[in-house]
């Protein structure tokens, strides 16, 4: 369980001695399993907020708690770290080897693991993400998906309870997101993982049960996915957009149509045009 | 363009020597210039040289990768070749066989241009079959174990380790890097390739900087990604491919060990040349 309480994070800008606060006063609380998509503009502090679940930024105030380890206790960061595992924007950023399986089984050994065990994960990680033909590879010879997906693996390979994601789709293909979206779905719904996606792409939101929508280093919205996009207004306040299929939904309504508008996905619309 | 080079000149293939364990290969080669330096007959490198060629065939590696290894030495294997044919001339009674002006060539120089010839087409034949034979990253990782006994006077092993590896992995995504800022500035006009030798190597300065810049913003990120997979240094750390010597590690370290013995029993016995 992730608890953020009243989290504040400033730093200074070059130029004038002005403090900027990249987080000002986030309380979150997230449970185990769930599937949290945090959507904002570049700038609302999305990605420092990832940055402070596994203790790679210090809070100016406030606290990060992972399964009640507080990540301002240096002795509990490589604790937590197993605990939560971060995916970032940039593929070939996170790839530390040449091999494949060897850059997965770089986290198992950084925590010390026996080399049979790091063998049997290393496997397992690989195939959750479907990449076991690519073990012997070179990393920089694959697609930008494919790496994506072997940062994922070697995230998997130390077996947290929590996946963040931030900004994991940014720089890939269509083709590419859909593989790590559906990867992620998948691990949450089968192995109860808890899912943390950071994202400015609002069609990506549609996968999380739970949406967190964040401005100015401020929780704006906090709620189930489905709700948030009844509030097409006050999103598009915050110059953020309803997926297509919701903007639909909602222009359908306006013009007469009779649904209701609880649809969020294409089938989903398509099901409750048809009745 | 840069997309299937290969580092170093590992030749892959499913060997015997291939599979040895990087640590035998390190020693052996260590053990193989001390052979040659062992050798002071000219005979006597007919031995590195079968060994060279054996090692090559086990290995399944074609012969014309000799020729390969030894050619970026080419030059200074000349230099050395001429240097030593009009200096090495301070023995007693030499055998001049041509003089002229200060310049002067004898039985001895001639046979010490040879003799120094050999050692360095030797020397290089050899050492190149550890690359030959081996990736950079199984390299690192043995040169890793092998001075791990270095840590008790603090010297940085792991760190140096990784390090190698980071760079090794870094070196195709930067010259991708460098192809594509290339193309970059040759959109916006950029010109490389007219110009004397002074004002080309200006214009490279548009390719370094954004090449430097990255590089450090990638380094930034790459630390990041590290830690949140508990990197903490070397420490505690353990590996997924144990290194493991096998039977055949010992009996590569003996035909070192033999052919050392053998050069200097047969040097002593037959002291011609």
């Amino acid at each position: 369980m992730i608890e953020i309480k009243d989290l504040v994070y400033e730093y200074m800008t070059d130029e004038q001695e002005n403090k900027v606060a990249a987080l000002d006063g986030v309380s979150l609380k997230i449970e185990d399993g769930e599937f949290v998509c945090i959507v904002g503009h570049n700038g609302s502090g999305k990605s420092t907020l990832a940055k402070h679940l596994n203790g790679l930024l210090q809070p100016t105030s406030g606290d990060v708690l992972i399964d009640n380890m507080n990540t301002k206790d240096e002795s509990k960061l490589l604790d937590i770290r197993q605990k939560i595992g971060i995916v970032f924007q940039n593929p070939d950023n996170q790839i530390v080897t040449t091999v494949v399986e060897e850059d997965v089984a770089f986290g198992p050994e950084n925590i010390g693991i026996e080399s049979g065990e790091i063998r049997r994960r290393v496997d397992e990680s690989l195939k959750l993400v479907g990449m076991e033909k690519y073990a012997k590879n070179a990393p920089h010879m694959l697609s930008g998906g494919q790496k994506q997906r072997i940062a994922i693996a070697g995230m998997l390979a130390i077996e947290p309870d929590i996946l963040v994601l931030d900004e994991a789709t940014a720089m890939l293909d269509p083709i590419g997101r859909k593989e790590v979206l559906n990867i992620v779905s998948e691990l949450n719904k089968k192995k109860h993982m808890t899912v943390i996606m950071i994202t400015q792409y609002m069609e990506e939101a549609v996968h999380a049960s739970r949406l967190i929508v964040m401005c100015k280093g401020k929780v704006m919205m906090d709620g189930e996915t489905r709700e948030i996009f009844k509030h097409g207004a006050q999103l598009r306040e915050l110059s953020l957009d309803v997926p297509d299929i919701v903007a639909l939904r909602d222009e359908l309504i306006l013009n007469g149509v009779k649904i209701s508008n609880n649809a969020i996905t294409e089938t989903e619309l398509a099901e409750e045009l048809c009745r | 363009m840069f997309k299937d080079i290969t580092l170093g000149q590992y030749y892959p293939s499913d060997s015997a020597i291939h599979k040895l364990d990087p640590r035998t290969k390190i020693l052996t080669m260590i053990f193989y210039i001390v052979a040659v330096f062992l050798v002071n007959r000219i005979y006597a490198f007919i031995f590195p040289a079968i060994y060279v060629v054996s090692v090559m065939l086990i290995a399944k590696i074609p012969l014309r990768y000799i020729k390969n290894s030894i050619k970026p030495i080419k030059w200074i294997i000349i230099f050395m070749f001429i240097l030593n044919l009009f200096l090495s001339t301070n023995v007693e009674n030499p055998t001049v066989v041509f003089e002229w002006w200060i310049l002067r060539i004898t039985h001895e120089s001639i046979y010490r241009s040879i003799y120094i010839t050999l050692r360095l087409i030797t020397l290089v034949a050899g050492t190149s079959l550890m690359t030959l034979t081996t990736t950079p990253i199984s390299l690192t990782d043995g040169l890793e174990r092998l001075l791990a006994p270095l840590k008790a006077i603090k010297f940085p092993v792991h760190e140096l380790a990784m390090m190698m590896t980071i760079a090794l992995r870094f070196i195709p995504t930067l010259l991708e890097e460098v192809d594509k800022i290339t193309k970059a500035q040759l959109a916006r006009g950029a010109d490389f390739e007219s110009g004397s030798i002074i004002k080309r190597a200006k214009s490279m300065i548009p390719i370094l900087i954004p090449l430097f810049i990255s590089a450090f913003r990638r380094a930034d990120e790459l630390a990041m990604a590290m830690e949140s997979r508990c990197y903490h240094g070397g420490e505690g750390r353990t590996k997924m491919n144990v290194l493991k010597f096998h039977i055949n590690d010992l009996y590569a370290i003996l035909v070192m060990i033999g052919m050392c013995a053998v050069i200097v029993v047969i040097q002593m016995l037959l002291p011609i040349l």
